[in-house]
C-alpha cells in the first residue's frame, strides 16, 4: 500500500504545501484512489529525508515530487505521465520545473509568507486549523523563517513589517463626526505623506509586479503555446507541478493579493489552467482517497514541542538545527563522539556559568561602601557614643593619661581610637 | 568664524573678538604649523591609475575586470563560475578588458566579478553583459525557453558545484588552495563561513531540509542531460552565433574539467555527455585558443 504524506488541507486544497499538492495532483491522475492513500500529517520528520511530500511503501521512503514520480514510474507502481514525451521535451520538462522551482515558488513564498499582512490574516490562521495546540505556537513561525531565508536574495524584508497604515484606531479616525468645539481642542495630526499611506505591498509594487512578470510570463507564454498546458498538448508532470503553486496563488484569500491582480491583468490562460486542473484533479468523486490522518502518540507530540520549542530559542536554535541536520544527514541514531563532546562542552560551560553566577551573587553589591565592624576592645566607654563621645574620651583621656602610661599601652591606645575614626 | 554661530550670545557681538581672540604668542606658534608638507605617497602600484584625470594613459583605455584569478596578467581563465562567465561574455563579445585579480572585500557590492570602466563606473552583475553586448557582439536570443535553461543552472548544476568545492571534505585541499587563506588562524574561520554559506545556499535552492549528496549528483546528471538534449549536434546553444548562456554553461564545464579535484565525479558524469565536452573544448578554443601571446 503506498502512503503519501503531505501537509494537512488549506484554502479548499488538499494541501497547503505547493510541493505536496503537485503530488497530491499527479497521484490523482495516475492512479486509482484504491490504491494509495493520503496521510495529511504536521511532522516531516517520520520520513528519513524529513521533508514532505514523503511516499512510504512498505517501509521504503522517498521524499519530494520529482524523487517520488522517479521511484513510482521505475518500479511500475502507476501509469506515469511523461512516458510518451520525446527527449528534448524530457529536457524541456526538467528545466521548466527548475524554472518554477526557482522563479515561480519565491512568489509564492513571498506572498503567503513573507508579507505580514497575508500572513497574519490567512497563512498563520490556516496552520492554527491544522496544528495541534501547542504546535500552533512554535512550528509556524519556523515554517515562516525558511521562506524568508529562501527569498532573501530578493530585497523585499520590507514586506515583512506588520505595520497597516490604514488599519485600527487613530487620533484622525472619524474627526469629522465630532462637533467643531470639539474637534479644535484634538491635537492636530499632520497630514500623512503618499508612501506612508501606502502598505509594504504598494510601495514595493514596480518590484513585485517585475517579480511577478519573471516567475509567470513564461508559463502564460507557454499555455497559449501548448493550447492549456505547459509541455505539449496534454497533461505532463509539469503541468501538476506548475498546478501545486499556481493554485495556492489563486486559492488563498489573502488580503494583499497582488499575485491574484498580476494573473486576473495579465494572465488570464493561467486562471483557466488551475481551473480545469482543479476540476480534472479533485472535482470527480472517488478521484482522491478519504484522508486518513495519523494519529501521533502522546510522546511524539511531547517531543516535537520540545523540539520546535528549542529550535525557536534564539542563538541555541540555530546551533540545534545544524547538529540535527548533521544527524540526520549521517545516519547517526545513537551517542558518537560528537555528540559525547557537544554533551561534554555543553556541561562545562554550564558548570563554569554556574559557578560565575555563584561568585557573582557571592561578591558584594557593586558601588556599595565597605563597612567593617570592630568590636570595641576595653575603650573606655564614651567613645562608642559617636563623635561627641569621642571628643569627651580625648578630652577626659587627656586626664587619665598618667593612669594609662602606668599600663603601659599607649602605642595600643593611639591605634584603637584610630580604627574608632575609620 | 564657525564657533561664533554656536556661541550662546549673538547679540554680544562687539566684545568676542576681544574675549575669542586667540593670544598673540599662540597664534604665532599655530602659524608655525605645519612646519613641513611632504608630497603624497605613490599608491601601491597595483592600484587602478588615477580614473578622474582626463589623461588618458595606456593602460586605463580598457575597463578593467576584477576577478578571483591565480594569475593577473595572462588572462586566462578564473576559478570562479560567476568570474568565469563575466570573462568568457566579454571574450565572446570581443571586448578587451584588462584583468586584475582581487577578491569579495576590493568589490563594492561584495561580490566578485566587477567591472571599472574607462570613466571610473563600477558595473556589477548584468551590467557587464549590458556593456558586452552595447560595445561588442554578443547577440540577444530571443527564445523565452532561455529562462527556463537558466534556472535549470540555477536549481541543479549550482548546488552540486557547491557540494563539490565547499561541502566535500574529499576536496578540501583544492578548496584551501583557491580560496583559504595560508594562515591557519584565519583559514579555519573562514572555511566555517564558507560552509555555513554553502550549505545554506544548497538547501534555499533544492527547498529540502537536508543535504543528499548522491541526489545532488543526480539532479546534475539529469541537467547535463537536458542540456545535452538541448544542444543537440549544433554548435552552440539557442542559434547559430555563440551567446551569453554558452558562457554560462562553459563557466561550470570548464571548471569541473580543469580545476584539480581530487573527487572527480561531476567530471565523470560530463565526460558521458560527448557533445557539452566538445562544446567545451570549442569555447575554450574561440576565447582562449591564442594564450601564450599577450591578450588583455
Amino acid at each position: 500500500m503506498l502512503e503519501l504524506f503531505v501537509w494537512d488541507a488549506a484554502f479548499g486544497l488538499p494541501s497547503i504545501d505547493a510541493e505536496c499538492l503537485a503530488t497530491i495532483a499527479y497521484l490523482s491522475k495516475t492512479g486509482p484512489a484504491s490504491s494509495w492513500r493520503l496521510v495529511p500529517s504536521n511532522d516531516p520528520s517520520i520520513s528519513p529525508a524529513s521533508h514532505f511530500p514523503a511516499l512510504n511503501h512498505d517501509g521504503i521512503w522517498t521524499s519530494g515530487f520529482d524523487n517520488i514520480i522517479s521511484y513510482l514510474t521505475s518500479h511500475s507502481l502507476i501509469t506515469p505521465l511523461d512516458a510518451d514525451l520525446t527527449p528534448r521535451q524530457k529536457a524541456d520538462s526538467k528545466a521548466f520545473k527548475s524554472f518554477i522551482a526557482t522563479r515561480t515558488a519565491p512568489l509564492l513564498d513571498l506572498s503567503l509568507y513573507v508579507s505580514a499582512g497575508n500572513w497574519s490574516a490567512t497563512t498563520r490562521p490556516a496552520y492554527s486549523k491544522i496544528l495541534h495546540f501547542p504546535l500552533t505556537w512554535t512550528l509556524p513561525p519556523l515554517i515562516r523563517h525558511e521562506a524568508l531565508q529562501r527569498t532573501e536574495h530578493l530585497g523585499l524584508a520590507e514586506l515583512d513589517t506588520d505595520f497597516d497604515p490604514n488599519a485600527g484606531l487613530h487620533l484622525s479616525t472619524g474627526r469629522e463626526s465630532l462637533p467643531e468645539s470639539f474637534r479644535r481642542h484634538l491635537p492636530v495630526v499632520g497630514k500623512k505623506t503618499v508612501r506612508e499611506e501606502m502598505t509594504p505591498e504598494q510601495a514595493t509594487a514596480i518590484r513585485l509586479f517585475s517579480l511577478a512578470e519573471t516567475g509567470l510570463e513564461l508559463l502564460e507564454e507557454l499555455l497559449v503555446e501548448n493550447d492549456g498546458y505547459l509541455l505539449c498538448p496534454q497533461l505532463s508532470s509539469v503541468d501538476c507541478f506548475a498546478f501545486g503553486y499556481l493554485a495556492l496563488m489563486l486559492d488563498a484569500p489573502v488580503p494583499r493579493a497582488f499575485l491574484k491582480e498580476w494573473i486576473g491583468d495579465k494572465a488570464p490562460r493561467i486562471q483557466a489552467f488551475v481551473a480545469s486542473m482543479k476540476s480534472q484533479c479533485f472535482s470527480i468523486p472517488d478521484q482522491l482517497p478519504i484522508p486518513s490522518p495519523r494519529n501521533g502518540s502522546f510522546p511524539g507530540a511531547v517531543g516535537q514541542m520540545l523540539d520546535t520549542c528549542v529550535l525557536n530559542a534564539p542563538g541555541i536554535g540555530e546551533h540545534y538545527a545544524t547538529e540535527k541536520r548533521h544527524r540526520r544527514e549521517q545516519g547517526i541514531t545513537g551517542v558518537d563522539g560528537r555528540a559525547f563532546m557537544l554533551a561534554v562542552r555543553v556541561m562545562v560551560t554550564g558548570v563554569a556559568m554556574g559557578y560565575g553566577f555563584m561568585c557573582y551573587k557571592a561578591m558584594p553589591p557593586f558601588g556599595a561602601r565597605v563597612q567593617t565592624w570592630r568590636a570595641a576592645r576595653g575603650g573606655t566607654g564614651l567613645s562608642q557614643f559617636g563623635d561627641l563621645g569621642f571628643m569627651l574620651n580625648s578630652a577626659l583621656g587627656a586626664q587619665s593619661s598618667p593612669m594609662a602610661n602606668a599600663g603601659n599601652a599607649p602605642a595600643g591606645r593611639l591605634a584603637e581610637m584610630d580604627s574608632d575614626v575609620d | 568664524m564657525a564657533t561664533t554661530s554656536s556661541t550662546p550670545s549673538p547679540p554680544t557681538q562687539t566684545p568676542t573678538p576681544r574675549l575669542l581672540a586667540i593670544p598673540q604668542p599662540l597664534r604665532r606658534l599655530f602659524n608655525a604649523f605645519p612646519l613641513q608638507t611632504l608630497p603624497p605617497n605613490a599608491l601601491p602600484h597595483r592600484a587602478p591609475p588615477s580614473t578622474t584625470t582626463t589623461t588618458t594613459t595606456s593602460s586605463s583605455s580598457i575597463p578593467r575586470l576584477y576577478i578571483f584569478t591565480d594569475n593577473a596578467d595572462d588572462g586566462r581563465p578564473s576559478y570562479n563560475p560567476s568570474c568565469l562567465k563575466a570573462q568568457a561574455a566579454l571574450r565572446i563579445a570581443g571586448v578587451h578588458v584588462h584583468v586584475e585579480p582581487s577578491n569579495n572585500h576590493a568589490s563594492p557590492s561584495g561580490a566578485l566579478p566587477f567591472l571599472l570602466t574607462e570613466t571610473g563606473q563600477v558595473l556589477a552583475g548584468g551590467k557587464i553583459f549590458d556593456l558586452a553586448r552595447a560595445r561588442g557582439a554578443l547577440p540577444t536570443v530571443k527564445d523565452a525557453k532561455i529562462q527556463a535553461y537558466r534556472a535549470l543552472l540555477d536549481n541543479a548544476v549550482r548546488p552540486a558545484w557547491l557540494y563539490a568545492l565547499y561541502l566535500n571534505p574529499r576536496n578540501a585541499t583544492l578548496l584551501a588552495r583557491l580560496y583559504l587563506p595560508s594562515n591557519p588562524l584565519l583559514a579555519v574561520p573562514t572555511s566555517t563561513t564558507l560552509t555555513q554559506a554553502a550549505s545554506a545556499e544548497i538547501l534555499k535552492t533544492t527547498r529540502t531540509a537536508l543535504i543528499n549528496p548522491l541526489h545532488l549528483l543526480s539532479s546534475y546528471r539529469e541537467a547535463l542531460d537536458a542540456l545535452s538534449t538541448l544542444l543537440g549536434e549544433h554548435d552552440w546553444f539557442f542559434g547559430d552565433a555563440v551567446g551569453l548562456f554558452d558562457a554560462e554553461v562553459f563557466a561550470y564545464t570548464w571548471l569541473v574539467g580543469s580545476l584539480a579535484w581530487d573527487d572527480g565525479a561531476m567530471e565523470e558524469v560530463l565526460q558521458e555527455f560527448g557533445n557539452l565536452v566538445r562544446h567545451r573544448e570549442r569555447l575554450y578554443q574561440r576565447c582562449w585558443g591564442h594564450v601564450g601571446e599577450k591578450v588583455s
